[in-house]
């Protein structure tokens, strides 16, 4: 099957609707996402845009629609040309593409932080302990934790800890990540070094970055598409510029005015 | 009242005879910390077909008496062919029996994990014993193992019962003891001290455990 990496979508959400309960969370909710993009998902909580996340991470499933990853429907597989409920193997087939990073980190409190970040490369990718070990030690430099190897997640302030948990992330290669308000439970002065981590993984080029936050700011700086979400629907989906400069749609403008003045 | 001679002349007798207390406590309470666990974690399988009978047999063996299970795997084993000694049976009753409770210990062990490490492991794509073996268990485990003592304590006061199937364990010894020479003072006063002799030590070992894991 020939894909054309370039124009097809990496993610496709078709007539999504979920909910938990009585409120609707997403309705008919449609979002192409194409490969190499950064996205910042905007919105009032309540929005939707953590359940965005959990679905394409697989951690929520959907009441009606259709879910696309790289190509694979996520719930769904086909067998002898009939759709069938997907399997397991077909879901870590599909997760296999996507990596997420959370707002209470869940690092292993009980695994040294280089194993928390070897930990599923060697046991669910079959690395070598030693490309691993190595891979490891490569991205926590990256997110400047190098001399934090042997510690253990309790030793940690919080913005070590979510930058570990990104460099756990990165290690099983991912082509999508996903970032759900990872700087909201941090203390104030330790957002920066987390956000100045997402900034230089939004150099890479090939990376498919998802992102939702409430640092409105750093979503200008370095989404290059902005969606704005309220009550479970896309409000407004444009560039950045036009998104906070000249957003078109009234609830928008409310919502960042509000945000801004805040 | 008390005859000293006697009472040396039978002790080596009870000792052997709780050395088989002790197997029978360590062996049934080893089959109720492998089996307990895996109901816990046969009960949280995605299917009910799986989940409802581990729900059910947990619920049965928890609501009817030890004894009576003891008596049921002595008398209707053999017919259906079943044939194993009266200590194995006992073993096995014991380990049943106790795994009913131990499973209730490693389940609220396994609630107590947060949801999120379950989702971070799912996140990182780790299959189910991958994520048991290495996640979950390890967090879930320690804060109640000072619990799984205090049935390891429990067990031991429970191999009496063991008796009624002619196990030759303490309580067994000394009423065959006293059935010989008719005198019952000196064996079951033994049996009582063994008894609270193993009692304060687990007590001391549990409080080392609470200490250890309890804090955490």
């Amino acid at each position: 099957m020939a894909v054309n990496k370039k124009t097809q979508p990496i993610v496709r959400l078709r007539g999504v609707y979920k909910s938990f309960g009585e409120p609707q969370v997403l309705r008919d909710m449609n979002l192409d996402i194409y490969p190499g993009q950064k996205v910042a998902l905007i919105g009032p909580s309540g929005s939707g845009k953590s359940t965005i996340l959990r679905i394409l991470m697989t951690l929520e499933k959907i009441d009606c629609g259709s879910v696309e990853i790289a190509g694979d429907s996520v719930w769904t597989m086909l067998r002898n040309g009939k759709e069938i409920p997907a399997n397991q193997h077909h879901l870590r087939k599909v997760r296999g593409n996507v990596g997420m990073v959370f707002q209470h980190f869940n690092l292993f409190p009980h695994m040294s932080v280089l194993r928390n970040v070897t930990e599923a490369p060697v046991h669910v990718m079959g690395m070598s302990s030693d490309d691993a070990r190595q891979r490891a030690i490569d991205l926590l430099e990256l997110v400047g934790l190098s001399d934090k190897m042997d510690a253990y997640p309790a030793q940690l302030s919080g913005g070590q800890k979510q930058r570990v948990a990104i460099a756990r992330a990165l290690a099983m290669r991912p082509k999508i990540m996903l970032f759900d308000e990872v700087t909201s439970a941090l203390d104030p002065e330790l957002v920066g070094e987390v956000l100045n981590v997402l900034r230089t993984l939004a150099h890479e080029r090939e990376m498919t970055m998802v992102i939702v936050t409430h640092e409105i700011g750093f979503a200008r700086e370095i989404a290059d598409r902005v969606v704005f979400l309220e009550e479970g629907r896309v409000v407004e989906d444009d560039v950045p510029e036009v998104i906070f400069s000249r957003p078109k749609k009234q609830r928008t403008r409310e919502f960042l005015n509000a945000v801004l003045s805040h | 009242m008390w005859d000293w001679d006697f009472t040396f002349q039978i002790l080596p007798d009870l000792l052997r005879a709780f050395l088989v207390t002790v197997q029978a406590t360590i062996l049934g309470m080893s089959l109720a910390l492998v089996l307990g666990l895996v109901w816990a974690i046969l009960r949280r399988a995605r299917y009910r077909i799986v989940s409802m009978p581990v729900f059910w047999m947990v619920e049965f063996v928890r609501s009817t008496p030890l004894l009576v299970q003891i008596y049921f795997l002595f008398f209707v084993f053999p017919d259906f062919g079943i044939r194993l000694s009266p200590l194995t049976t006992g073993v096995l009753a014991l380990g049943l029996h106790y795994s009913a409770y131990t499973s209730e210990v490693y389940r609220s062990g396994i609630e107590g994990v947060q949801k999120g490490q379950w989702e971070a492991a799912v996140a990182l794509n780790m299959r189910p014993w991958h994520m048991w073996r290495a996640v979950i268990l390890p967090q879930a485990i320690p804060p109640v193992i000072p619990a799984l003592g205090n049935y390891l304590v429990a067990m031991f006061k429970d191999t009496p019962m063991l008796a009624a199937i002619t196990v030759l364990e303490l309580l067994q010894t000394a009423k065959l003891i006293g059935a010989e020479t008719f005198r019952y003072l000196e064996p079951l006063t033994l049996v009582g001290l063994l008894f609270l002799a193993i009692s304060l030590l687990s007590s001391r070992f549990i409080r080392h455990l609470e200490a250890r894991f309890g804090s955490q």
